[in-house]
């Protein structure tokens, strides 16, 4: 009964971090269930879906068919809307009967591919693991089909797409582009930085899905920036990407890891491609100069490094505060805060051993969230705002809510604000915090390091 | 690394055969991992001195989240490194599930880089039954798969069904079968049945083990015949055997 939810619904699972993933791409994208978990990623998993073409299909599993292994059936509907859509390539994302039988859906895409020509990928989501392991699955997979390892030597050819370049269409990312993409995107700033290409440094942003990104405005600021400051972002695959730049993405000098599915996806390129990255994301205005700083560091030294991974500086007479939500981003919220609360982490996904941090609680299920939220110690909460819920209605904690649509789905949407860079510092001053001690302490913290 | 799917009808003697090339592949001077894929977790029995070792399903329930690659790989004659993936009672469970589970926590944990060894050899239960036991010749595991047989009829037709579950294979990329091994039981005109049969599924018997006490003698002792009686004419074979699959399966010898 420990894994019982009265209040809370289930979090995302990995085949929609799988489907999120492929969303902007042109690809037949089929989950392989009787309906249930394409319901629920279309339904509640993926806020693009209700405003935008897309074309992701349910196999419509039946029990004869996994009992008998009818995998025919499943390749007979592929080639048909293979026929109907023509996609760029086809992705098999499982869920929880293929993997019970053991299906290969790797194994299937492989066979797929050769009776068609057309590339074909098998994600092999099981429905027991979290949207980060599915994110990461598929990226995975991704890079695997179309981008080679020995795509990495050649940089020159990528900057020298540069002079090409032209601004993102940002404006509409929470729809599904169907136009063709550039093949790297930066700004009309950037572009002239880039007429000298020895000094352009290539980047990606990985890990980047609505299921911790509500608002698309936070990564185009942060592209934004760190474009101005002499980078050139190749892709950032789950939002706002085409295959084309997915090529590419072997190509880049560092990789920015933003959350937790973005971290394991760092640590594949790296392993794969020889790639560093610069783990965690720049909150506050002040700490996006240094973000862009560090990450030239990074890609200049070729040594990967956690954002988040200066000391801190004791406990001190601060309050407590408890941070709940993906690790990356919640321990890049702890280091903001790190002169003004002792900030522990909750993680309630996929945790992690190789994010080093001190105070990090796995809270396993609801009734550990709860006793975790309610702990008297904790004054100060950062969290999804389903999570104050779970409080005593009376209860006299500081709550800074934080939509997670891997948590709370559409229910808090339209309420969700952008919160990365110079959004940080509106999200406070807006906030409960801001009453804490008044203007002086918000513009202590706005003033960063 | 090569890596070897051994499949058979039960009772066939697998086990025995793939515990003894893997004592006579040590000799040569490889690194072995021997992986048993079978519930009764009895593959590497006579590699650890006639002793059972813990199994990977086992040890995941026990040890969850904290299991380490230490709980679940042993070293056995000739430094072999053995692994059991285990299973359910009978009767209860999905054997075919358990497989994939034990492989994939073998891959987390990264095993194979861990121990880097020049031969894997996946001794397989029974028939390719379920999606499960075809695991260990799906992509990235097993490149070659050998079919151990006698000249009885059970054990051909099964020899038989995993033989066309390979070609069916063939296009989703699978490992390839690289031959027979003929375990003798003294069948009347058993080398000529045997090679026929083989040949009627476009392979070849890569070599004939005879029936020999020594086996029994050996395994008496928990150990292979390898290691129990090294000067024996059976130890011999086996070591023909270990020459025969090096060759057939083109690995390099280090």
């Amino acid at each position: 009964m420990a894994q019982l939810c009265l209040y809370l619904p289930p979090f995302s699972p990995d085949y929609s971090g799988a489907g999120a993933m492929l969303f902007d791409l042109d690809a037949l994208t089929v989950m392989h269930d009787a309906g249930g978990c394409t319901g629920n990623y279309t339904g509640h998993d993926e806020p693009r879906w209700y405003d935008s073409k897309a074309t992701v299909f349910c196999s419509g599993l039946r029990m004869i068919d996994a009992i008998m292994g009818n995998d025919q059936k499943l390749k007979d509907n592929v080639y048909a809307a293979i026929k109907t859509l023509n996609p760029e390539f086809v992705a098999l994302v499982g869920s929880p009967v293929p993997m019970v039988i053991g299906m290969d859906l790797k194994g299937l895409a492989h066979e797929i591919e050769s009776e068609t020509g057309i590339p074909a990928i098998g994600i092999e989501t099981t429905g027991t693991d979290y949207y980060d392991a599915g994110a990461f699955k598929a990226a995975k997979a991704l890079l695997d089909k179309f981008c080679p390892s020995e795509k990495q030597a050649d940089r020159t050819a990528a900057v020298s797409l540069n002079s090409q370049m032209t601004k993102p269409d940002t404006e509409n990312l929470t729809a599904k582009s169907t136009a063709v993409s550039p093949e790297i995107q930066t700004t009309p700033q950037a572009a002239t930085y880039n007429s000298e290409l020895s000094d352009t440094l290539l980047y990606n942003i990985l890990g980047a899905t609505p299921l911790d990104y509500e608002r698309p405005e936070d990564l185009d600021h942060l592209q934004d920036v760190l474009n101005r400051s002499g980078f050139s972002l190749i892709a950032r695959p789950g939002y706002g990407y085409n295959l084309s730049q997915l090529r590419n993405m072997g190509q880049a000098h560092v990789n920015i890891a933003v959350s937790h599915a973005g971290f394991l996806t760092a640590k594949y390129m790296e392993k794969k491609y020889g790639i560093p990255y610069l783990c965690g994301v720049p909150l506050g205005e002040k700490n996006l100069t240094l973000y862009a700083e560090r990450l030239k560091e990074v890609a200049l030294s070729k040594k990967s490094e956690m954002f988040f991974s200066e000391p801190f500086s004791g406990n001190g007479e601060k309050k407590n505060a408890l941070i709940i939500g993906d690790q990356i981003i919640s321990e890049s919220l702890k280091h903001y805060f790190r002169d003004h609360f002792n900030v522990t982490v909750g993680c309630i996904f996929t945790p992690d051993r190789d994010i080093s941090s001190s105070s990090v609680l796995n809270l396993k299920n609801e009734k550990e969230i709860k006793k975790a939220l309610c702990d008297e110690r904790y004054s100060v909460l950062i969290a999804d705002p389903l999570f104050e819920k779970l409080l005593p209605k009376n209860h006299k904690k500081l709550f800074l809510p934080l939509p997670q649509y891997a948590v709370s789905g559409d229910i808090y949407h339209k309420d969700a604000k952008p919160f990365l860079g110079k959004y940080f510092d509106d999200m406070l001053r807006n906030s409960p915090l801001s009453d804490i001690a008044g203007s002086n302490y918000l513009s202590s913290i706005a003033s960063g390091f | 690394m090569k890596k070897i799917a051994i499949y058979g009808k039960g009772g066939i003697g697998k086990s025995t055969t793939t515990s003894n090339l893997s004592a006579a592949l040590s000799e040569m001077g490889l690194k072995v991992m021997q992986i048993g894929c079978d519930p009764k977790a009895d593959s590497t029995k006579n590699l650890m001195g006639g002793k059972r070792i813990p199994t990977v399903l086992d040890q995941i329930s026990k040890k969850g989240d904290d299991l380490t690659l230490e709980d679940i790989t042993f070293t056995g004659y000739g430094n072999i490194i053995c692994v059991e993936s285990g299973g359910p009672t009978p009767g209860i469970g999905c054997a075919g599930r358990g497989i994939i589970t034990a492989f994939e926590k073998l891959e987390e944990l990264h095993a194979y880089d861990v121990y880097d060894p020049d031969i894997v050899l996946y001794d397989v239960l029974g028939d390719v039954v379920c999606g499960g036991f075809a695991m260990p010749i799906r992509g990235g595991y097993a490149d070659q798969v050998i079919i151990v047989t006698s000249g009885e009829m059970m054990a051909l037709f099964a020899a038989d069904n995993i033989s066309h579950a390979i070609r069916n294979f063939g296009k989703r990329g699978y490992a390839r079968l690289a031959g027979y091994i003929q375990n003798s039981r003294n069948v009347e005109n058993e080398d000529s049945i045997v090679s026929q049969a083989a040949s009627e599924n476009d392979t070849e018997v890569l070599y004939i083990v005879p029936r020999d006490g020594a086996v029994q003698l050996a395994e008496s002792e928990g150990k292979t015949v390898i290691e129990a009686l090294p000067k024996s004419e059976m130890a011999e074979r086996y070591r023909q055997l270990a020459r025969k699959v090096m060759e057939v399966t083109d690995a390099v010898l280090v």
